[in-house]
């Protein structure tokens, strides 16, 4: 294969990465605290062979653009307005999500959808009582009596976070985590999927088409090498 | 083949389960004590292309590196404690619970809870549901009796026709840690799990109980037009799937045309 190939198919598999990125976020266009990932490719110059080359530049990035709140009136669900993300305890430690669909476990602990227990100021928050309710601070209060305080926590480079499911985010180098004044929590709310659906679509359109381009300068470059093979030495 | 396919399955996967629990909770909107369900997502594992912090040709390091997510799963359907309408029926024995709380009743031998505060007397004179099961602590209303008042604390006073108090029994409700943990039975019945806790029991009024009131039902919590939106969105995320799975499919074929 030339040259020339080698770019193109390198292109429409760097495209076809981009669409199973489009479509993650599509699938995940109703889940809650979700955020979208935008894959963002460069062109570079090797210096010494001259070649054209994507792939290495490739980059992965969580967008952290606020998602829409939806009010479900539910007591225990908290949504955060701002850049602060909740701390809940994996087993394998220390988790940040954006996901504030939380509810008790058996033993009156408050735990994430997925069962890990939310952490507050000072640790796991149990809550016994008739009614809860969550200041904007973060301040959990059951029949008026103050209990704990959410830890929303803000990081100096939320770009390195990795993804790790379940809405989790996981830092792989412990980053310095500063609790957030301005973020807001909001009590009986909900953070929708900040996936835009339009965006979406825009996007894997314009993956389709510039695989279809590739796909195009592979053939056309195969014709020529035909053309070369079979009526270059034709006499 | 294509990651994308697959993560785009997942989803409308997803979709079909949400719009299931919408249609059942639609189909519950006149369902007495009826409690709505409610779906959650995640989204799946992610696959690592390129690890950040790993070293380019040229020698720089990459700040962040390339996660492919493989779509989204569901991860609980469970149901919303969420207080209902209150419908007044005149019926004495009728008991709405304000706040929280169950009533439990026997059924096959077998505690179960619900509530729904639609009840009856048998032919023993029992207070039972419209199933014909008894309320527990079981209560017998005297044959004599013209006139049952329950108040809010849930004490019950059967008295005759010359006003004389011929009966009393406390009602007792039952409370969970995490309600939503509960297993569903159909009819409205609920059992324990290890997920909900084991039941406290109590007066109503007390600590964490709600009160009752005689003469009303709690209807569903179903609200129409909150599953009409969820419907729509469900459908519209459906759609999003399938035209995902299309995109995928174009390429696939796009590259399966190199060769002609």
């Amino acid at each position: 294969m030339g040259h020339f190939q080698s770019i193109a198919a390198l292109g429409a598999l760097r495209e076809e990465k981009r669409y199973s990125v489009i479509a993650n976020n599509m699938s995940n266009s109703q889940t809650v605290g979700f955020r979208k990932d935008n894959l963002v490719f460069r062109q570079v110059i090797d210096q010494v062979s001259n070649r054209l080359g994507s792939e290495e530049t490739g980059r992965g990035l969580i967008s952290f653009q606020q998602g829409e709140l939806q009010t479900t009136g539910n007591a225990l669900d908290v949504a955060i307005d701002g850049e602060g993300f909740f701390k809940v305890a994996t087993p394998q430690g220390i988790r940040y999500t954006r996901s504030g669909r939380f509810e008790l476990n058996n033993d009156r602990i408050l735990v994430s959808a997925a069962g890990f227990p939310v952490m507050g100021r000072t640790g796991e928050i149990t809550l016994t009582g008739k009614n809860i309710s969550i200041d904007k601070d973060g301040s959990i209060r059951v029949d008026g009596n103050p209990i704990d305080q959410l830890s929303v926590v803000t990081l100096p480079a939320p770009h390195l976070l990795k993804k790790e499911g379940q809405t989790l985010l996981k830092s792989d180098d412990p980053q310095e985590e500063m609790e957030d004044p301005e973020s807001q929590v909001i009590q009986g709310s909900l953070e929708s999927s900040n996936t835009n659906t339009v965006e979406e679509m825009m996007k894997m359109l314009d993956s389709l088409r510039v695989y279809e381009s590739c796909m195009k300068a592979i053939q056309s470059n195969d014709e020529l090498n035909a053309k070369a093979v079979n009526e270059v030495g034709r006499v | 083949m294509m990651r994308g396919l697959w993560a785009a399955a997942t989803g409308m996967a997803c979709q079909q389960s949400n719009l299931d629990v919408v249609a059942h909770n639609l189909a519950n909107v006149n369902t007495g004590g009826f409690k709505k369900s409610r779906i959650s997502f995640q989204d799946l594992m992610y696959q690592n292309l390129r690890a950040a912090g790993a070293e380019t040709a040229s020698g720089g390091q990459i700040p962040t590196g390339i996660q492919v997510g493989m779509g989204a799963k569901v991860v609980s359907v469970d149901k919303l404690f969420l207080q209902g309408d209150f419908a007044s029926t005149n019926n004495p024995l009728d008991m709405a619970i304000e706040g929280k709380g169950f009533f439990k009743l026997l059924n096959n031998n077998r505690e179960v809870y619900t509530r729904a505060g639609t009840f009856r007397l048998d032919k023993d004179g029992y207070v039972v549901d419209t199933s014909g099961n008894r309320l527990q602590p079981e209560f017998a209303v005297p044959p004599a009796t013209v006139n049952i008042t329950i108040d809010s604390g849930g004490k019950v006073t059967a008295s005759g026709s010359d006003g004389r108090e011929l009966a009393t029994t406390q009602i007792q409700l039952f409370d969970f840690a995490n309600p939503a943990g509960l297993r569903s039975l159909g009819n409205g019945y609920f059992i324990p799990t290890d997920g909900s806790g084991e039941a406290v029991q109590g007066n109503p009024g007390d600590d964490e109980f709600g009160t009752l009131l005689q003469g009303f039902v709690e209807m569903s919590n179903v609200d129409v037009v909150e599953e009409m939106i969820n419907m729509i969105m469900a459908q519209r995320a459906y759609e999003l799937g399938a035209k995902a799975i299309q995109t995928g499919d174009d390429m696939l074929q796009q590259a399966n045309n190199l060769k002609r």
